[in-house]
């Protein structure tokens, strides 16, 4: 399996590389004392928010299939796949979909999810002759451009109902640590705004944004 | 907690009592405490302690539980009207009210969307910030067109007042000399965009009357030494203000006027004190003091003081009133006009254009900056309104690149597509209306006649609607903001209006209610946000307000109340009080 670039520890460093300037700008008239509670108080919200796993594709999740889990994880292997950094399926983006759609959607929407993915193991049933996680990656990918060009035997209702979930899975990649942190620059403290920088310094997008 | 700071049970009769710790109950709290009254703050919520008690601050969104998106069964049981407001999110949702035990009614066929913020703090720890002066034209639009009341108050007599607390609170924005929106005491304003720098010259070459300016905001760009005083440092550009801000870079209760009342000593504050009724002495014709209902166990106790301040935002200080009844004031206390719960009001943010830029592809920014552009109403007084609807409004809007939040919607699959989304895609710019909506007596708020909150007190009930003239001012708005930017150069411009998607209450400027006025007969408070019939109950929160200007209402709270002090005091002194 190939190594993403970025280690985790790496990834967790620029994090508290950025923390410790929030710190830093508070300790300045504040003292530390004052400022540590501010760090401790993390740790609670930490244990309960949505943590990876390593085995999500290899269970049945609270809303989807074990079979479902599968092609879910094979999903978001192919929609972001890994390239400099890691994919959405390494960073259990499958998983985070069934614990998001079964704890801050409607019925109507977590429903309209589990009939898309059938129907893209169906509709690769019927032209490749094989279910979905047994096609060659590009045979996927394929499959997916088919569906969001309407052919291949899916509707304008189907393209829908997919960017519904592919919607959710690429904010559920960007707002991991990774995706905010290595695939986009992040700043958790600016330090004040500039109008203009160039963007050739920057050469990505921000990671870091105001989610009003 | 501080046990001095904090009390329960008092016998004691305090000078001063402010009833609300939002941005009219801290500048109440803070001015007495300076003139050296003993005052007691009656807080409905629980303390929120400044930067210890902003648990969703400084966090990546992937430590929360749904990565700051908040969960299904939680909105449908308690936030069902919370969730309608932009800034409700998992990071700052402990900062607004539980609508399952804040319970309102509304007429049949009408909505209103009341935000609620019962906490140490209020909704100064979840407003905009964005600062501006009443003009002249704004306090004459009721007497110019004759809707409404006129304004007992002309600009003379708040321009030192409005110094006095932006000194203080922190006002970051240009000394634009417009006639429609005073300058401020200005704090250094926030940085242009290069693209909005353009079009900030092709809006001046287009539309002359039309200037662009950058949105006048609470925001500590350059703290003076003042500022640091009350332990407040620069804005850092994050722009997540209410999560709570530990650099206290904006104004609000906790981060400016607290620290500054609790200095003097003279400051007590009663939390979890949620206050049924004000105690009124008839034969002094007095208020005495306030019975209160403990916010957690229910029971019953009384605070008493020579002059109170009802700063308990505008429908909760109308409820209050409301519900203080007496032989005298059957119909409410204060109320011999019958205007009280009259001419509600909101700002109308139901229209805006919007639409792609060219070019600038190496420009970016760095940071979040927590304003935007503002084009201030241009149809300020009725020789420069439209023929078909009265009054005016202002545009604000930004520029920004496109990033992963709007791509994501795009098709792609693959490699091209992740690195398409970690780019900053095409710039936007928008502009965004905020009208005004004229005062209408049909617009009003009640006590429901059975219904009942937990603490025992009639639940509001509440009948208020959009007006003819706000339909035909947004959709002016949205075809004006249309052609501003066409004419711009802006592409692919879209306009929209949603009046009718959005009840009234949104914006979160609810004004009016308990209105000021020079005839005692049709109005409830005089110039000085004294009652006209109980010479010690003050109003001063934005529900004394006779039209909603088009301006954001904050800064006049702040205004309206140290001035409401200052004449208070003296009166006191003068033993009138």
């Amino acid at each position: 399996m190939k190594q993403p670039k970025a280690t985790s520890s790496e990834i967790s460093s620029q994090v508290e590389q950025s923390k410790r300037q929030f710190l830093r700008g508070l300790t300045a008239f504040m003292g530390t004392a004052a400022v540590s509670p501010l760090i401790s108080g993390d740790a609670l919200a930490v244990a309960f928010s949505y943590q990876p796993k390593s085995n999500s594709a290899l269970q049945a999740g609270k809303l989807f299939t074990l079979t479902q889990m599968k092609i879910l994880h094979d999903i978001c292997a192919v929609v972001l796949p890994r390239t400099d950094t890691p994919s959405a399926a390494d960073l259990d983006v499958h998983g985070f979909l069934d614990h998001q759609l079964s704890v801050c959607f409607p019925q109507k929407d977590q429903q309209q999810a589990v009939a898309i993915i059938d129907k893209i193991n169906h509709q690769s049933t019927r032209h490749y002759n094989k279910s979905f996680i047994e096609l060659t990656g590009s045979n996927q990918q394929n499959l997916l451009i088919g569906l969001e060009a309407e052919k291949l035997g899916f509707t304008s209702q189907d393209k829908h109902a997919f960017k519904a979930v592919k919607s959710l899975l690429v904010f559920g990649f960007f707002t991991t640590e990774v995706g905010a942190t290595q695939a986009l620059n992040y700043q958790a403290v600016p330090g004040g705004f500039k109008g203009s920088v160039a963007y050739s310094s920057l050469k990505k997008s921000w990671g870091s944004l105001a989610y009003y | 907690m501080d046990q001095e700071l904090y009390i329960n049970n008092s016998t004691e009769e305090y000078d001063a009592l402010v009833i609300g710790s939002g941005i009219s109950g801290g500048w109440a709290a803070k001015e007495f405490c300076e003139r050296g009254l003993k005052t007691l703050m009656v807080e409905r919520g629980r303390v929120v302690e400044h930067r210890k008690d902003y648990i969703g601050e400084n966090k990546g969104p992937w430590e929360f539980a749904n990565r700051m998106q908040v969960d299904n069964l939680l909105v449908e049981e308690q936030y069902q009207v919370q969730k309608k407001c932009y800034a409700f999110h998992d990071a700052t949702k402990h900062f607004f009210g539980n609508d399952k035990d804040l319970p309102y009614s509304t007429e049949e066929g009408t909505d209103f969307t009341w935000i609620r913020a019962n906490q140490l703090g209020g909704k100064s720890l979840l407003w905009h910030r964005q600062s501006y002066r009443f003009s002249d034209n704004e306090f004459n639009a009721n007497k110019a067109d004759g809707i409404g009341n006129d304004w007992p108050v002309r600009y003379k007599d708040l321009e030192a007042w409005y110094s006095h607390v932006e000194k203080h609170a922190g006002i970051s924005g240009n000394y634009d000399n417009l006639p429609q929106i005073p300058n401020s005491e200005f704090l250094p304003p926030f940085e242009w965009t290069k693209p909005e720098k353009d079009l900030q010259k092709k809006f001046a070459r287009l539309f002359p009357d039309r200037p662009m300016i950058m949105g006048r905001t609470a925001h500590l760009t350059q703290p003076t030494a003042l500022h640091i005083s009350q332990g407040r440092v620069q804005c850092q550009a994050r722009n997540e203000c209410q999560k709570g801000c530990s650099f206290g870079a904006y104004f609000s209760t906790q981060s400016s006027t607290l620290p500054a009342a609790a200095k003097t000593g003279n400051l007590h504050i009663a939390p979890n004190s949620v206050v049924h009724s004000l105690i009124y002495d008839e034969k002094t014709n007095r208020v005495k003091g306030v019975k209160v209902i403990d916010n957690d166990n229910l029971t019953t106790r009384e605070y008493f003081a020579k002059v109170i301040f009802l700063c308990a935002s505008t429908l909760g200080s109308t409820q209050i009133m409301l519900n203080s009844t007496s032989k005298k004031f059957p119909n409410g206390i204060a109320n011999s006009s019958g205007v009280l719960g009259h001419y509600l009001m909101d700002h109308v943010y139901n229209a805006g254009a919007s639409g792609r830029l060219e070019g600038y592809e190496n420009e970016f920014y760095s940071g979040r900056r927590p304003t935007a552009a503002y084009i201030p109403n241009f149809q300020f007084e009725p020789s420069k309104y439209k023929k078909h609807y009265k009054r005016g409004y202002a545009l604000a809007g930004s520029a920004g690149r496109s990033n992963w939040q709007g791509n994501r919607f795009k098709d792609g699959i693959g490699a091209d597509f992740k690195h398409q989304l970690t780019q900053a895609g095409d710039w936007y710019f928008g502009l965004h209306a905020q009208g005004e909506m004229l005062p209408r007596f049909e617009n009003q708020v009640s006590l429901h006649e059975s219904k009942k909150d937990k603490w025992g007190i009639p639940q509001l009930h509440i009948n208020c609607q959009w007006s003819e003239n706000e339909r035909l001012m947004m959709e002016d708005a949205a075809e004006t903001a249309k052609d501003m930017l066409v004419k711009a150069g802006v592409k692919d411009v879209t306009s929209y209006t949603s009046l009718d998607k959005n009840a009234p209450g949104l914006a979160i400027h609810e004004v009016g209610t308990a209105r000021m006025g020079r005839d005692p007969s049709d109005s409830v408070l005089n110039a000085y946000n004294q009652s006209h019939d109980i010479p010690n109950l003050f109003v001063t929160d934005g529900s004394s307000f006779c039209s909603t200007a088009v301006v954001n209402p904050s800064l006049t709270f702040m205004a309206l109340t140290v001035r409401a002090v200052d004449y208070a005091v003296k009166e006191m002194n003068a033993k009138r009080i």
